[in-house]
């Protein structure tokens, strides 16, 4: 589709109103699929309604950005970066205590799931699992 | 299929308005019409439909260059949509006339 054709019939209030609408989703197809998808509904409505349906898709880019980005988040894993910003300098973890399967005990933190390498409590191994030989 | 979306009073106006014939393809203007929502804000609604394979949507068959006008994106329910869709309607309370649906549909929950 030329951008000719995929803004014909459409005002220029409207237009800027839907690419302000429509920055705010996540960048590429998607972005452009919703672009595309105003401008086409846009096209056959009479000026003064193209105005109110762009002012209309505008107040609701913010809820159309989290429902999509939703979506993605449902499909994706949690990454580094989602831990805490002390923990991942390791300057501060909310450390508290778990067994291990044989019922040992160590220290591992609450926010990044990172286990403690200092020295444990006496009585409980370094780490969570003893190295089998 | 994905978690169920969340029945807020548009989305229930939504889906009666796919329920009123689930076989027909709408386009956004012609949903928030039928739904008695304001011009442009269907969009979210649809996509977390589309993401929960409530409803799903294709580009319009046309040419642009012919038809003079870009092509649009059609939305239909599917069929386990509309049976979820039902379902999940009988539980919730039907939204007050006059509030937001403007039009009854007969022979829905």
């Amino acid at each position: 589709m030329t951008k000719h054709f995929a803004t014909a019939g459409v005002t220029t209030t409207a237009r800027v109103l839907v690419s302000a609408a429509t920055a705010t989703l996540p960048s590429g197809q998607v972005r452009e699929r919703y672009r595309l998808e105003h401008l086409g509904e846009l096209s056959v409505l009479p000026a003064h309604d193209q105005t109110h349906y762009a002012v209309g898709a505008l107040a609701s880019s913010w809820s159309l950005r989290r429902a999509l980005l939703q979506d993605r988040d449902m499909t994706s894993t949690p990454t580094r970066s989602s831990k805490p910003l002390l923990c991942r300098l390791n300057l501060h973890h909310r450390w508290h205590k778990e067994h291990n399967p044989a019922g040992e005990s160590y220290r591992r933190c609450r926010l990044c799931g990172k286990d403690d390498p200092g020295d444990p409590p006496r009585g409980t191994p370094k780490h969570p699992m003893p190295y089998a030989m | 299929m994905a978690k169920a979306p969340k029945m807020t009073m548009a989305t229930q106006l939504v889906l009666r308005a796919f329920l009123a014939d689930p076989a027909i393809e709408l386009y956004g203007t012609e949903i928030g019409g039928a739904a008695g929502l304001m011009s442009g804000t269907v969009h979210p609604i649809l996509a977390r439909l589309e993401a929960a394979g409530w409803v799903e949507s294709r580009w319009e068959d046309v040419d642009p260059q012919v038809a003079g006008r870009p092509a649009r994106r059609y939305y239909r329910i599917t069929g386990e949509g509309a049976q979820q869709a039902r379902a999940e309607l009988a539980r919730v309370p039907r939204p007050q006339p006059g509030r937001l649906a403007p039009h009854p549909e007969p022979g829905l929950p």
